[in-house]
C-alpha cells in the first residue's frame, strides 16, 4: 500500500466530465453574448462545431494528463497526494488531520462500483484531499484505516471518550441502522420543505441568463397583464380567476419539483451508527456519504416549517463544525439531516446521541416583551412606511387603507416571532427555540461553547436587558432581549462550566 | 463530568474565586487601549477624509475638462456628505476607541467595544485553535501590535485586540500560549 499509485482508468470519466461541467459553467455566462448575436452564430455553424470539438478534445487531453499526473500513496499515519499538469500539487495529510470522510459516488460511476473518496481537513477548502476513481472495496479499507488510526490515537487525550471506545471495542462493532426513510416520508419533505434548490444547484451554470429570460418573460407577460386590467371588456371575476389559477398552476409546479429534489437528494436514506460513528447515506444519482464522529457533533437543530408543524414532521440536524461547508452546497454534504421523521423517531435519535439532555420536555422561559415593539418599529414600520411612499409615487391613492392590513400582519407577524423566542439552560446544555410561523429548537451542550458574546444598547439598558450570544464551532446563536441579571448569570456560568470542566470540544 | 472535575480539584477551586467576583464582574475596569494607538487613529481618519475629500473636488473644480452642469451638483452633494462623515467619523470614532478596553483574566480574555451599543467578547483560553500577531506599516512606526486569537468558532468571530504595546503584545501572547489548558488542550 506504501508505494504510488494510480487511481483506475474509470478516474478518466471523472476528469473529463469535471472539465466539461466546468468549461459549460463559463459557456453558461457567455450565453447571454451568444443569445444577443444570435444570427452571426446561427450563420457560422460550421465553426461553431469545430470550436465545441476541439474544446472537448482539448477536455479529453486534460483529462488524461491529470490521470497520469494522479497519484497516491498511503503510509501507516498519512496520506501523500501528487496531481496537477502544470502546477504541480503535493498534498501530505496526516491522518490525525483528517476531520470527515465521505465516500461520493457520482451516477456514472454506479454500474463500475467504483467510488471516490474525499477527506475533509480542518484548514482551507483548498488543501481538501480527493481520491478520485478506487474501487469500493479499497475506498472502504481506506476509510477503515483512517477512522481506526484516529480512534487509538486522538481518544488517548480525552478520558472519558477512551473509556467509551474501550466498552464499544469489547462487543463486535456493527453497523446498527437507526433510521431509514420511505419514499412516502421523501414525498412528505418534498412538500413540506422546499427542495427547489437542488434543482437551481443543477442549473447552476446556466442560470444566470436562465434567470434574465425569466424577467424578460415576465416583462412581456406584464404588458399582456396591463392590457387585460385596461381592458374595460374583461370582468373583474374573469381577472381574478386568471390570477389565482396561475398562481396555483405555479405553486403545484414548485411543489412537484421540491418533490422531486428531495427523492434526488434522500433516495434510499439510512443513518446508522457504528461505534461512536453515526454514517448517513443517501442520494438517487449520486450516493452520499457522510461520517460524523459523536464527538465532533457540536449542535442538534429540530427544524419544523409550517406545515411540518401541522403534520407533525420533523427534520433533524446534526451539525459539526461550520467551518468547511463554505462554498459547498448548503446542508447537505458535512452536515447529517433526518428528513420529516415524527417526534417519537426524533426523540429517540436525540437521545441516542447525547443521552442527558432534556430537548423534549425543557421548560423554555419567554424572552422580554418589548423585542415585539422592536420588530415593528425597525422591520415593520419602515416596510410600510416605504410601501406608503411607493403607493403615493405610483397616485395609487385608493392602495392606501391597504397599509392599515400590511401593518397589521406585520405586527401579528412580530407577535408570532416573539411568542417563539424561548431559552432554557440546565446543568450541561442550553436550549434556543425560535421560529416564525415554523419553529426551530436548538441544543448544544455548554462545554462545547468557543466564545461568549454579551451586548447591549443604550435603549436595551435603560430596560434592564441584554442580548447573549453563544458561538459553537457549528454557528453563533443568540438570545435577544433577556434580563440583565439573568444574560450575566448566562454567560458566567457558561464561562464557569467551559473553564471548571475543560472538557474537550470534538 | 463529576470524574474530571474531581481530576483536576485545584483547577477548579481557581475559577470558584471567579465566581465570587461575578458580582464585580460587570464594573470590571478593562485597560484601556494605548494613547499612542487612539491619536493615530484620529490623525488616520482625518487624513483619509482629507484625501477623499482633495478628490472629489479636484475632479469637480478642475478646469482641464469641466464636468457638466448636472454631474457638478452631484458631486457637491457629495463633497458635503462626505465632510459630514469625515467629521463624524473622527468624533465618533474617537470615543469609541476610548471606549475600548479589555481584561485578561486566569481563564479568558475579554474586549469591551462599543459606545451606544456595548458590546462584550469573552474568549475562554482553553478554546484557542491559534494566536497571530499582526503589525501594519503604521502599526509598526508607533511600536504597536493587534492580538488576534482564533478559535474554532469561524473567521467571523475572531477576536480582536487592537492597540497594543508591541512588547506587551508579546507578553500577552507569551502568557496566552503558555497558559495551561492550551498546553494541554491544543
Amino acid at each position: 500500500m506504501d508505494k504510488w499509485q494510480r487511481v483506475a482508468p474509470i478516474a478518466l470519466l471523472y476528469f473529463f466530465f469535471d472539465g466539461l461541467i466546468g468549461s459549460l459553467k463559463i459557456f453558461g455566462y457567455s450565453l447571454v453574448i451568444v443569445a444577443a448575436n444570435l444570427d452571426k452564430v446561427m450563420n457560422n455553424k460550421g465553426y461553431i462545431l469545430l470550436g465545441i470539438v476541439i474544446i472537448l478534445c482539448l477536455i479529453l487531453l486534460s483529462s488524461f494528463l491529470q490521470f497520469y499526473f494522479f497519484k497516491y500513496r498511503l503510509k501507516a499515519e498519512n496520506i501523500e497526494i501528487h496531481s496537477g499538469i502544470i502546477f504541480k500539487k503535493h498534498l501530505d495529510l496526516p491522518f490525525t488531520r483528517i476531520q470527515n470522510v465521505k465516500l461520493i459516488t457520482p451516477a456514472y460511476f454506479r454500474p463500475f462500483s467504483f467510488t471516490s473518496l474525499e477527506l475533509d481537513t480542518a484548514g482551507s477548502q483548498k488543501s481538501e484531499a480527493k481520491i478520485v476513481a478506487v474501487s469500493q472495496e479499497l475506498a472502504n479499507s481506506i476509510k477503515q484505516k483512517i477512522l481506526t488510526y484516529q480512534a487509538s490515537h486522538t481518544d488517548t487525550e480525552n478520558e472519558a471518550d477512551s473509556a467509551n471506545d474501550i466498552e464499544s471495542s469489547q462487543e463486535p462493532s456493527q453497523e446498527i441502522v437507526l433510521n431509514e426513510r420511505s419514499l412516502r416520508d421523501l414525498v412528505i419533505h418534498g412538500l413540506t420543505n422546499n427542495r427547489v434548490w437542488i434543482f437551481l444547484a443543477m442549473l447552476a451554470p446556466v442560470a444566470d441568463p436562465a434567470i434574465e429570460y425569466i424577467i424578460e418573460m415576465a416583462g412581456e407577460l406584464g404588458v399582456d397583464i396591463n392590457a387585460i386590467i385596461s381592458d374595460p371588456d374583461y370582468p373583474v371575476w374573469q381577472l381574478s380567476l386568471f390570477i389565482i389559477s396561475t398562481f396555483i398552476t405555479a405553486y403545484i409546479v414548485v411543489m412537484l419539483l421540491s418533490i422531486i429534489g428531495s427523492i434526488i437528494a434522500f433516495y434510499g436514506y439510512t443513518l446508522s451508527k457504528k461505534d461512536n460513528t453515526y454514517i448517513q447515506r443517501s442520494g438517487l444519482l449520486s450516493h452520499h456519504e457522510v461520517v460524523m464522529k459523536l464527538t465532533r457533533l457540536q449542535l442538534i437543530i429540530r427544524k419544523q416549517d409550517w406545515l411540518d408543524v401541522i403534520i407533525k414532521r420533523t427534520n433533524l440536524k446534526f451539525e459539526q463544525l461550520g467551518l468547511f461547508t463554505q462554498g459547498q452546497q448548503p446542508g447537505i454534504r458535512s452536515k447529517i439531516m433526518v428528513p420529516s421523521i415524527n417526534d417519537a423517531q426524533c426523540n429517540q435519535l436525540i437521545n441516542d446521541a447525547w443521552p442527558d439532555n432534556n430537548l423534549q420536555h425543557a421548560p423554555f422561559e419567554r424572552i422580554n416583551k418589548r423585542y415585539v415593539f422592536k420588530l415593528i418599529s425597525f422591520l415593520v414600520l419602515p416596510f410600510n412606511v416605504l410601501l406608503g411612499v411607493i403607493m403615493v409615487q405610483l397616485n395609487a391613492y385608493v392602495m392606501l387603507p391597504l397599509l392599515t392590513v400590511t401593518f397589521a400582519i406585520g405586527c401579528a407577524l412580530a407577535y408570532c416571532r416573539w411568542l417563539r423566542w424561548g431559552y432554557h439552560r440546565d446543568d450541561n446544555y442550553l436550549y434556543i427555540r425560535k421560529g416564525l410561523l415554523g419553529v426551530s429548537y436548538y441544543c448544544f451542550p455548554i462545554q462545547k461553547i468557543q466564545q461568549v458574546k454579551f451586548k447591549q444598547s443604550v435603549f436595551l439598558r435603560r430596560h434592564h436587558l441584554c442580548s447573549v450570544t453563544m458561538v459553537t464551532a457549528a454557528s453563533a446563536l443568540s438570545i435577544p432581549f433577556i434580563p440583565e441579571g439573568k444574560g450575566w448569570s448566562l454567560v458566567n456560568e457558561c464561562l464557569h462550566n467551559v473553564e471548571s470542566t475543560k472538557k474537550n470540544w470534538m | 463530568m463529576s470524574e474530571l472535575q474531581d481530576d483536576q480539584s485545584p483547577q477548579f477551586s481557581n475559577t470558584q474565586v471567579d465566581m465570587a467576583q461575578l458580582a464585580q464582574y460587570q464594573h470590571q475596569q478593562g485597560t484601556p487601549l494605548e494613547p499612542k494607538y487612539i491619536t493615530a487613529n484620529v490623525y488616520l481618519r482625518i487624513i483619509t477624509s482629507c484625501i477623499l475629500f482633495l478628490i472629489v473636488s479636484v475632479v469637480n473644480w478642475q478646469t482641464f475638462k469641466p464636468v457638466p452642469e448636472d454631474v457638478s451638483n452631484v458631486l457637491d452633494i457629495a463633497l458635503i456628505i462626505i465632510a459630514c462623515l469625515g467629521v463624524y467619523s473622527v468624533i465618533f470614532g474617537y470615543f469609541s476607541d476610548k471606549a475600548k478596553s479589555y481584561v485578561l483574566r486566569e481563564c479568558d480574555i475579554s474586549f469591551y467595544s462599543g459606545v451606544i451599543f456595548k458590546k462584550i467578547v469573552i474568549q475562554p483560553l482553553l478554546r484557542l485553535q491559534h494566536i497571530e500577531l499582526k503589525r501594519g506599516p503604521i502599526e509598526r512606526k508607533l511600536d504597536l501590535a493587534t492580538i488576534q486569537v482564533f478559535s474554532a468558532g469561524g473567521a467571523m468571530h475572531t477576536f480582536e485586540l487592537p492597540g497594543l504595546q508591541h512588547e506587551q503584545a508579546l507578553q500577552l501572547r507569551q502568557f496566552i500560549l503558555d497558559h495551561k489548558d492550551v498546553t494541554t488542550h491544543g
